[in-house]
C-alpha cells in the first residue's frame, strides 16, 4: 500500500508517491516546511518512488556529468525519455531516475544502505524539480542567499570561491539579517518581478525555509588580496548567471528555457562583481553597493 | 581539393548554435550533446547578427553573406566581401561551422 505527499517550493507543487514500505517521507527530512495538502490540481512532476522499477535498457549515453557531490551518468531512451544513473561520492551506485522528456513524469529506484538511499532521493526530487519548471521561468540556482529588509541578495561562484563566509560575515555585521539558503535557491519572474526562494535544497548548511523576496541583486565572488565591487556588463553577467543554474545543455527545451529566464531575470536586477577578502570590509562593500542600488 | 571548389563549397552554421537577444546584446547560446564541451559566450554585433539571421539554419556561401550586407549597409561589394570573409574565418576559428 503506497503513500503519497505534496510539496509546493517557489508555488510550484508535485506530488512523491512511495510505492512500497521500504522507502518513506522521513527520507526527506529537509521537507516538511513545504509539505501541503495532496490535492487533484495538476502539478509540475510526479514522482514514484519504487525500487522494482528496473530499467529495461539504457539507451543512448549523453555522458558522465561529476556535480561534486554526485556523478550522473546521462541516457536517452528511444522515447525521448530521460534515465540518469547517481552515483555518491563513494562511486556506489544509489539511485536511478527513469523520467519522460519534459520530466513531469518519473520514477525512481534507489539502492545501498540508509544514507545513500536518501541522497538518491534527495538529488532524484532536486532534478526533476529543476528540469521540469525550466520552461516556467524558473531557476534552479547554485548560490547562497541572504535577506535583508525584506530583500533577497544572491552570492554565485563556484565552490570554494568563499559564497558561504562572506553570508556568514553579512549575518555577522550587518543587523537585520538572515540566510535564505545556502546552495540552492529558486529563482522566479512572477509579475514582471525577479523573486528568490528557500528550497528543501541547501547543500551543508541546514537552511530549509519556505520564504520568499524580491530580489535587489546578484553578486559573482572571487577571491582576492583587497576588496573591490564593480558593476558587471550584459556579456559577464549572462556568462556568469548561466553556468550558475541547474541545466541540461543537451536538451533544447531545457536550455533555451533556462537562456530566456535568465534574459528576464538580467532586464530585472544588475550583477556586480566583488574581489574580496573574507573579511568586515568586504561585507560593508556589498551591503552597501546593493543597497544603495535599492534605493536609486 | 582545388581553390575553386574551395571557394563554392556551402557552409553551414552547426546545429545546436542559436542567437538570442539579451538584454539587448546578440549572444549566441549553443546546445546539444555535440556542443556539451563549448562553453563561451560569443555575441555578435549588429551587422554579424544580421548576416547570422540571412544564413542560419540553411547552405550558404560567402556572396550570400555579403547580399545580406549590402541589403541594409551602405558598403561597397569588396569591403563586404572582405569583412564577410574575416567573419567566416573568426566563425571557423570559433567552431560554428561545418
Amino acid at each position: 500500500m503506497g503513500t503519497t505527499l505534496q510539496y509546493k517550493v517557489a508555488h510550484l507543487s508535485f506530488r512523491i508517491s512511495f510505492a512500497d514500505g521500504k522507502n518513506d517521507k522521513s527520507m526527506l527530512p529537509s521537507f516538511p516546511p513545504f509539505e501541503t495538502e495532496v490535492d487533484d490540481q495538476p502539478v509540475l512532476f510526479t514522482l514514484t518512488v519504487d525500487d522494482s522499477a528496473l530499467p529495461p535498457h539504457k539507451g543512448r549515453e549523453i555522458g558522465q556529468f561529476d556535480t561534486g557531490a554526485s556523478n550522473n551518468g546521462v541516457y536517452i531512451t528511444d522515447d525521448g525519455g530521460y534515465q540518469i544513473l547517481v552515483s555518491d561520492v563513494c562511486n556506489a551506485k544509489c539511485c536511478l531516475i527513469q523520467a519522460n522528456s519534459d520530466f513531469s513524469v518519473g520514477t525512481v529506484a534507489l539502492r545501498g544502505n540508509r544514507d545513500m538511499r536518501q541522497f538518491g532521493l534527495n538529488n532524484a526530487i532536486m532534478m526533476m524539480y529543476a528540469f521540469a519548471s525550466a520552461d516556467k521561468d524558473t531557476l534552479l540556482m547554485h548560490a547562497s542567499v541572504i535577506r535583508h529588509a525584506g530583500i533577497g541578495y544572491l552570492f554565485l561562484g563556484v565552490s570554494g570561491t568563499g559564497k558561504s563566509t562572506h553570508t556568514a560575515n553579512w549575518l555577522k555585521y550587518i543587523d537585520g539579517t538572515d540566510l535564505m539558503n545556502d546552495d540552492n535557491p529558486v529563482v522566479r519572474v512572477v509579475d514582471g518581478k525577479a523573486v528568490v526562494y528557500g528550497s528543501p535544497w541547501s547543500g551543508k548548511t541546514p537552511c530549509y525555509r519556505n520564504i520568499e523576496a524580491p530580489i535587489g541583486g546578484f553578486v559573482q565572488l572571487k577571491q582576492a588580496p583587497y576588496n573591490k565591487i564593480s558593476r558587471m556588463s550584459v556579456i559577464e553577467t549572462f556568462a556568469s548567471l548561466l553556468p550558475s543554474c541547474s541545466v541540461m545543455k543537451w536538451d533544447r527545451r531545457d536550455y533555451i528555457g533556462v537562456c530566456d529566464t535568465v534574459n528576464r531575470v538580467m532586464q530585472l536586477t544588475k550583477t556586480f562583481f566583488l574581489e574580496n577578502l573574507p573579511d568586515e570590509e568586504a561585507v560593508q562593500l556589498s551591503f552597501n553597493t546593493l543597497t544603495s542600488g535599492q534605493k536609486s | 581539393m582545388n581553390l575553386q571548389t574551395q571557394n563554392i563549397k556551402p557552409m553551414k552554421i552547426k546545429d545546436g548554435f542559436e542567437l538570442r537577444n539579451i538584454c539587448g546584446e546578440n549572444i549566441i547560446v549553443s546546445h546539444g550533446i555535440e556542443n556539451i564541451d563549448f562553453v563561451k559566450v560569443i555575441s555578435l554585433n549588429e551587422s554579424a547578427a544580421l548576416v547570422w539571421n540571412n544564413v542560419v539554419g540553411k547552405d550558404f556561401t560567402i556572396d550570400d553573406m555579403v547580399s545580406a550586407l549590402m541589403s541594409e549597409y551602405d558598403v561597397d561589394a569588396d569591403t563586404a566581401k572582405g569583412d564577410c570573409q574575416t567573419l567566416i574565418d573568426d566563425w571557423k576559428r570559433i567552431g560554428f561551422l561545418d
